[in-house]
């Protein structure tokens, strides 16, 4: 499959980029899966959509059960994919391409990091058969997690959706179904931890890109809803597990992948392409001042040789204690050097097992930030599993769970846990953290007794 | 003249050991012969081991006074004679305890004949008080928490038996035998070179009037030389990979504190003084020659010994050319440049050394720590200020850029030579660079030939041209000028804000000219020093004369205690603060 790219030539900005559609396109290779069913001249675009009769609603309509009818109307007013094309206009964007400039600056290297950029910002493909009716500026809008429209759009609206839905047909049509939450997970993957031809890499983050770091449940709460989400909560108080072990997965599986399409390019395209990636690393192992005395030599719980930070730090947090022989090995592997082979990379990452972890792990000593902040998160998510089977919520709870959240964030105009664990802080070091973990699990634990 | 010979016990090492009283004068000089044995001379090649010979001190009525068994010795020494000074590699270290035997304190009798006039003959004792000389002492397991760690860290059972740490610690070099009194820390033969070929001759009056060129075949080092003196501080304040002098960043991982950027004449100037100034020891000697209305003095061949062993600024060599060269800042002018170069090369090294262990690059610690480590902010000046380069790519350290302008300048008659020149550094500098940037810590065979040139260059173009000009009153004034724009027009980090301070109060020592003008500067370099931490930790206070600072009970701090604080001060530095200072004081001196 490929996705369809203008090649951008001396184009600076996106605005540029957007007027330049007509010129040339430059053909990106896409990896197989999800992205494989989005055939660039299937999407439709938000306003096939949007008419006032079907998702365009200003109000949610209850006569209809499945659909609340106003989606694109939420989506637009609320939702932040709404406005992904835009961020790209702005101050930071510009900045970021002019220092990502620095390194290369010939066509090629340009159109790369611009599709890139488009690659999440606004996936469409800008060449599109509709072309009279696609909005080039539709950010991640209703095709992007739903396929693209073009064959299902008639058939959605029949009678017999429901049963095309059932037999496969629908899927054979372009459509995705999000009602699995599997797929859910995968979709926000794909941009929110990368795949193939959409990367935050280091160079990105270094020129100004916020570093990834998704956690599905974290990101499902804050999303503005234009579904019905008390309704499915209701129907199905497991939910909230299974969002967070599908995320933990989707994650962990995106991030392998990611891996092997860096490892490959290094093998097999050429042989100056980035390599080491310090975004597979642990932010903050290396991103810390120095200090005297550094909690990050005297305690042991770093699973990275020395002076090495950890691989994998946030994304196979959960599977720490309990991993398949295929992590730790490609683990070892990312760890033992920064010029690890490529080649062995590829090797270990084809049998890295990801089974779904289990949410009611114990609390262990944190071994970082990531490590911390992801045991923070399956306890929140656990604290909302609580609620949606009934448990009405406390103040204990909720005391915990702030103290800890203040206690993880990143000080005002930080972007790291500055001086976070280290000893003469009032109560932000490591041992507090974990003092703060094992009370907010105490504290679940007596809950669900009661 | 009396002559007294004493024959002493052999320490392990050796066949026999002689210990004779000279007839230069009463200072005491230990013979030693040693078995062959390996060992490297300071950066070239090794050659192999060489059957052992002996120099003798004394110049006559020997043959009476030895032992039978010597008179194998006698036989070389004639050999020897006719030979000249006969060098060989390698040279062994004899230890501390030799060179006390002389150094610890003048007698009266080396006072009475003035040997005192050309050396001091109390280095022993000053050198007490350096903290080299517990450099071994203070990283003992047994009573240091922090080298404790490390140890466990890095599985070292036995710190008496690691070379990697006491390359540096004790100048424990690689491939050699480990230095004799190695507990006694960087000792004498650490910068003087190992002794063995020139413990006899170096006591011998005619020893100072011997060209350098013979000196050095023997192993002593040249430390008048600005440049030789730099390189052998920077093998350890920077590291040498061909002498096993490199910490590894799994060294630092492990708690080894980061090494601080080095300007050579402060931190000499830190030392506890165990040497006098060129002319320090003119004045000396003319006083003495004052008061005795005497030729007869050992340090008569004063010109001779400038000749010889001192700066040659081609045809034009005379004594009032050379006294009136600044020596510190000269020094602090070259070893600018050289420190530079001496980083340069040990990732020239590193990256040479990987292309057949690919495994061990890049070693990290041949870059800036504060490339990586600092925290993330937003607004971030690394995104705002460092055009031109890419951002995310780790990058070599700053500060041994900072003083390479003067040496530029110092060669350059007019502005655009200086321009022209520098440029032609920067074009070098950018190159290194790129290849740096061209994908994280870059290809090491491309680095390494970046390295190469540009060190030949700095080699060639700068350290060789700059050593053979004179340093006089216009030259401290133009560099001082040159430094304060510096300071004030760019930015700079931490450690390259130190090169900048520290360069200035060495060269506002030299400003005799101007007092005022020396004045401000120290005033605005006062306000500075706390932020910086100008005065080194175990340092005198900071004068520009310092005397020898003989404190036998002097209690020395171990660096690590004053680790947090050196941490913070290069974290909270302000930048623009210090820019600001830089403008203020140009202003003030306009």
């Amino acid at each position: 499959m490929a996705f369809t790219f203008p090649l951008l030539g001396s184009i600076a900005s996106a605005d540029e980029l957007v007027s330049s559609v007509e010129q040339q396109t430059l053909t990106i290779d896409s990896a197989n899966g999800l992205s494989a069913t989005r055939q660039p001249q299937n999407f439709l675009g938000a306003r096939s959509c949007a008419a006032s009769a079907c998702h365009g609603g200003v109000d949610p309509d209850p006569r209809f059960p499945l659909s609340r009818r106003n989606e694109y109307v939420q989506w637009l007013d609320k939702d932040p994919h709404s406005r992904s094309y835009q961020t790209l206009h702005n101050e930071l964007s510009k900045a970021i391409l002019e220092r990502l400039a620095r390194s290369s600056d010939d066509d090629t290297a340009r159109a790369q990091r611009l599709a890139n950029c488009f690659g999440c910002h606004n996936p469409q493909p800008e060449r599109s058969r509709h072309e009279e009716t696609f909005y080039a500026r539709d950010a991640v809008s209703c095709e992007i997690c739903h396929g693209p429209a073009e064959r299902w759009i008639g058939p959605h609206v029949t009678e017999s959706w429901p049963h095309l839905k059932q037999t496969g047909d629908a899927a054979e049509l372009g459509f995705i179904g999000t009602e699995d939450i599997t797929t859910r997970a995968k979709i926000c993957a794909e941009c929110h931890v990368g795949s193939p031809g959409r990367e935050v890499n280091h160079d990105l983050i270094a020129a100004g890109h916020p570093a990834l770091k998704f956690e599905l449940t974290a990101y499902y709460a804050m999303l503005p809803k234009h579904w019905r989400d008390e309704d499915e909560r209701r129907a199905n108080p497991q939910l909230e597990i299974a969002l967070w072990q599908a995320g933990q997965v989707a994650c962990g599986e995106a991030a392998v992948e990611l891996l092997t399409w860096r490892a490959n390019r290094v093998v097999n395209e050429h042989a100056d392409a980035i390599w080491p990636e310090f975004a597979e690393y642990d932010c903050y192992a290396c991103h810390h001042e120095l200090v005297h005395p550094s909690w990050r030599q005297t305690s042991a719980t770093s699973s990275a040789p020395l002076g090495m930070p950890t691989w994998g730090s946030w994304y196979f947090s959960r599977w720490k204690h309990s991993s398949g022989e295929g992590l730790r090995a490609l683990a070892d592997q990312m760890q033992q050097g920064f010029r690890s082979d490529p080649k062995s990379i590829l090797e270990a990452a084809k049998v890295v097992q990801l089974p779904p972890p289990t949410i009611d792990i114990a609390i262990s000593e944190s071994a970082n930030w990531d490590d911390a902040t992801q045991q923070y998160l399956a306890l929140v998510a656990t604290e909302q599993f609580q609620r949606d089977g009934g448990t009405s919520s406390t103040n204990e709870v909720m005391t915990a769970i702030t103290r800890l959240r203040e206690q993880l964030a990143f000080p005002s105009g930080h972007d790291s846990p500055k001086r976070l664990f280290e000893p003469g802080d009032t109560n932000v070091t490591r041992d507090h953290v974990h003092q703060s973990l094992l009370d907010l699990m105490q504290q679940l634990q007596r809950r669900k007794e009661n | 003249m009396g002559f007294r010979f004493l024959l002493l016990p052999l320490d392990i090492f050796s066949h026999r050991v002689i210990f004779a009283e000279g007839a230069t004068g009463s200072a005491s000089v230990l013979l030693a012969c040693n078995r062959p044995q390996r060992i490297g001379n300071t950066r070239g090649t090794r050659a192999l081991s060489c059957v052992v010979t002996l120099l003798f001190a004394a110049i006559t009525g020997i043959t009476s006074m030895l032992p039978a068994f010597n008179v194998e010795l006698i036989a070389q020494e004639a050999e020897l004679n006719a030979a000249a000074l006969a060098p060989r590699e390698p040279a062994q270290f004899l230890g501390v305890d030799r060179c006390e035997r002389c150094h610890q304190a003048p007698t009266k009798a080396d006072v009475d004949s003035r040997v005192t006039d050309f050396v001091l003959l109390n280095e022993s004792k000053t050198w007490a008080s350096d903290i080299h000389s517990r450099a071994f002492e203070l990283i003992d397991p047994a009573t240091s928490s922090l080298s404790k760690q490390i140890c466990d860290k890095l599985y070292i059972a036995d710190i008496s038996q690691a070379q990697q740490c006491l390359s540096c610690h004790s100048n424990w070099r690689k491939g050699d035998p480990r230095p004799p009194t190695y507990q006694r820390g960087v000792a004498c033969e650490s910068c003087h070179g190992p002794s063995e070929q020139w413990d006899v001759p170096h006591s011998r009056a005619d020893w100072r009037s011997k060209p350098v060129a013979e000196k050095s075949l023997l192993h002593m080092i040249d430390v008048r030389n600005p440049v030789d003196r730099a390189v052998q501080c920077f093998s350890c304040h920077i590291g040498n990979v061909l002498e096993g002098k490199l910490i590894t960043h799994e060294m630092y991982a492990a708690g080894h504190p980061p090494l601080p950027g080095i300007e050579i004449e402060s931190f000499a100037a830190q030392m506890p003084r165990h040497w006098r100034y060129l002319d320090e020891k003119d004045a000396d000697a003319r006083a003495s020659r004052a008061a005795n209305e005497t030729d007869s003095l050992p340090f008569a061949n004063f010109q001779e010994f400038l000749n010889e062993n001192y700066l040659r600024f081609g045809s034009d060599n005379s004594t009032e050319l050379i006294l009136g060269h600044h020596q510190r800042s000269a020094a602090v002018v070259i070893g600018g440049v050289v420190a530079l170069r001496e980083s340069i090369e040990l990732l020239r090294d590193l990256s040479a050394n990987n292309q057949s262990e690919r495994q061990t690059w890049p070693e990290l610690a041949g870059f800036d720590c504060r490339s990586c480590h600092h925290e993330l902010t937003t607004p971030s000046w690394r995104q705002e200020q460092r055009a031109g380069s890419i951002p995310g790519r780790p990058m070599i350290a700053n500060w041994p850029t900072a003083l390479v302008r003067l040496a530029v300048g110092h060669l350059s008659g007019d502005p655009a030579s200086y321009e022209k020149k520098l440029a032609e550094f920067q074009a070098k500098l950018t190159a290194v660079r790129s290849e740096l940037e061209r994908s994280p810590f870059g290809l090491p065979s491309r680095v390494n030939s970046a390295c190469s040139e540009l060190s030949d260059w700095l080699t060639a173009e700068v350290i060789a041209p700059v050593s053979a000009k004179p340093f006089g009153d216009r030259a401290v004034t133009d560099a001082t000028d040159l430094l304060i724009v510096v300071g004030g027009t760019e930015h700079h980090d931490y450690d390259s804000a130190r090169q900048i301070a520290w360069a200035l109060r060495i060269l506002s020592c030299d400003s005799w000219t101007d007092s005022a003008r020396q004045e401000t500067i120290n005033e605005a370099l006062a306000a500075l020093a706390p932020q910086l931490r100008l005065d080194l930790p175990n340092g005198p206070a900071h004068a520009c004369r310092p005397v020898s600072a003989i404190e036998e009970s002097r209690q020395l701090t171990p660096l690590a205690m004053e680790l947090s604080k050196a941490l913070e001060a290069s974290i909270e530095f302000d930048s623009d603060h210090f820019r600001q200072q830089m403008q203020k004081l140009r202003e003030v001196l306009r």
